[in-house]
Formats: structure tokens, C-alpha cells, sequence
């Protein structure tokens, strides 16, 4: 019985453990942001295995459906979990970042992490006027992306 | 069962004294229910034995209502092993998630969800300061495109 108990226990910790992120901008990938977004990608799981992926989030707003102040602090938080990143690729218009590429540490040692963003709407010229955040994890390092689909 | 009425007065005389056996006892309760034993000689020995069957079917009553027994034990420890290995054979097992809302619309078909995913990663890489890591990306959702 005493052994029973504890593997129930084992299991029902290793169930709920699993999912953490811990990123700021995990919020916009929360269903509180589904009504807000113009459109919002998530897919997860054993079809992303074969390119070394696990998960691919996005969410596009566009200048309709956020207020300046939203995409203010959305950039707010990208910039914070940016400041984990491990290698980054940086376009800055003024003081405000027109779009980003990082790539975060790990999770759990071995699952890379990728967060993209742009503002088009720094730029009155740029099509479409939408802000655009895109999240991925995957084994693929930034190196093996590039030859994976090449 | 004896008719002999001595006998029994003699018997109850050595139950109400402490003197019986178990088995004597139960002889005892068996010839109270007789007609024989319907007299005064033995109005105290029925009296005292409906006091205590009376007693003992009300403890029986008291300890019937929730009992662990080993089975029990057995049974239930096998179930929540099923219900925590099912739920851990979910949680694991291969499997893909699609959802994507577009214009507050929310779609779990598998196409669609792609395409979207599709439009995201050629828009990035068409309006985007091009570096090979968009160029890549865009790339792998064709090839998922082209696996479905």
C-alpha cells in the first residue's frame, strides 16, 4: 500500500510539473488574448518532431485592435525576456524596436527557444501595419534551422 | 433437541450461574424459540436472550456501514493506478495541437491552422530586413505544407 501511494504520487507530479514557461509575453499565447488578436497560430507536438520543433505560437495585432499603450508594453515585454537571450538580431527605430530575433537558453537543457518580433506600425509605409510576435521551441539549434529547411 | 423439561431447567440454572459451555448457550437460544419454553419457568431465559440478541444486532448495525477490507484496499489502489496511468498515457502520448484564432474565430482544423502559420511565416519573411533565419523558418513551414 506504502508503495502504491508513492508511485501515485511520482506520477501525479511528474503530470503537473510538466508546461512552465516563465516568459513575459507567454501572456499574449493565454486565452485572455484570443479576442484581442487579429490572428493567433499554436501548434504543438509530434508533427513538429521531424524538423526538430516542438512548438510554434504567434499573434499578429494589428493597429485596429491594439492601442498604442498595448503594443507599447508588448514591446516592453519582449525586451525583457530579451534579456535572456544567448544571440540576437536587432533593428531599433529611434528608441522603439522595429523587430527582433532572439534566441533564449534552453529549457530543461536541451529545448531551444526562439521569439521573433516585429512592429510594422514604427512605419506608416510598411505592409501590413500589424505588429507580429512569433514563439518556437524545438531541439533545432539556430544553426541546424538553417540547414534543416534550407 | 431434548423434550426433557429438567434438563433445560437445569441448563438455565448454569447459564444464568456462568456455567455454559458455547455450545450449551446456543442449545439454550434455540430451545427458547420452542413452545416448551413458552412457560413462566423460563420467562427470565427468554428475557435475557432478546436482551442480547437485541444488543448484538444493533452493534452488528453500528460496524456494517463502511468497511476497508484488503479487497477494498486491492480494488481501489488498482483503480486510481488505472485513472493515473490513463491520464499519464494522454498527457504523453504523440500528439498534435492545432488551434489558431483568426478574427476572433477559433479553428482546430488542421489545414487551416497550417496555413495560417503559413501566411505568419511569409509575411516575416517578405516585410522583414531578410537574414537567413526568417529565410529558414520560411522554409520549414513549406515543407510542412508540402508534408500535409
Amino acid at each position: 500500500m506504502k508503495r502504491i501511494l508513492t508511485l501515485t504520487a511520482f506520477v501525479l507530479s511528474l503530470i503537473t510539473a510538466a508546461g512552465q514557461k516563465g516568459l513575459n509575453i507567454g501572456i499574449y499565447f493565454s486565452d485572455h488574448y484570443k479576442d484581442l488578436t487579429a490572428a493567433s497560430v499554436y501548434i504543438e507536438g509530434s508533427d513538429l518532431t521531424p524538423y526538430n520543433l516542438s512548438l510554434f505560437r504567434s499573434i499578429t495585432l494589428t493597429a485596429e485592435t491594439t492601442p498604442k499603450k498595448s503594443w507599447q508594453l508588448l514591446e516592453q515585454r519582449v525586451m525583457e525576456d530579451a534579456k535572456l537571450a544567448t544571440k540576437k538580431e536587432v533593428a531599433m527605430i529611434g528608441t522603439q524596436l522595429y523587430y527582433g530575433f532572439y534566441a533564449l537558453p534552453p529549457l530543461d537543457g536541451k529545448t531551444n527557444r526562439y521569439i521573433f518580433y516585429r512592429n510594422n506600425l514604427l512605419k506608416p509605409e510598411a505592409k501590413p501595419q500589424e505588429i507580429m510576435l512569433v514563439y518556437i521551441e524545438g531541439k533545432a539549434s539556430s544553426a541546424e534551422l538553417k540547414k534543416i529547411f534550407k | 433437541m431434548t423434550t426433557d423439561k429438567k434438563y433445560w431447567l437445569a441448563l438455565t440454572e448454569r447459564y444464568f450461574d456462568g456455567l455454559t459451555t458455547e455450545h450449551e448457550e446456543r442449545l439454550l437460544r434455540q430451545f427458547a424459540s420452542t413452545p416448551m419454553a413458552q412457560t413462566e419457568e423460563f420467562e427470565e431465559l427468554r428475557a435475557v436472550l432478546a436482551y442480547l440478541a437485541t444488543g448484538k444486532a444493533l452493534r452488528r448495525k453500528k460496524s456494517a456501514g463502511f468497511r476497508l477490507t484488503p479487497g477494498l484496499i486491492k480494488w481501489s489502489a488498482a483503480a486510481c493506478i488505472f485513472i493515473i496511468g490513463g491520464i499519464g498515457i494522454y498527457r504523453f502520448m504523440p500528439r498534435t495541437t492545432y488551434i489558431a484564432y483568426i478574427d476572433g474565430q477559433r479553428t482546430t482544423n488542421k489545414v487551416e491552422v497550417i496555413a495560417q502559420m503559413h501566411s505568419v511565416m511569409a509575411d516575416i519573411n517578405a516585410n522583414t530586413p531578410t537574414n537567413t533565419m526568417e529565410a529558414s523558418m520560411n522554409n520549414l513551414m513549406n515543407t510542412l505544407n508540402t508534408k500535409e
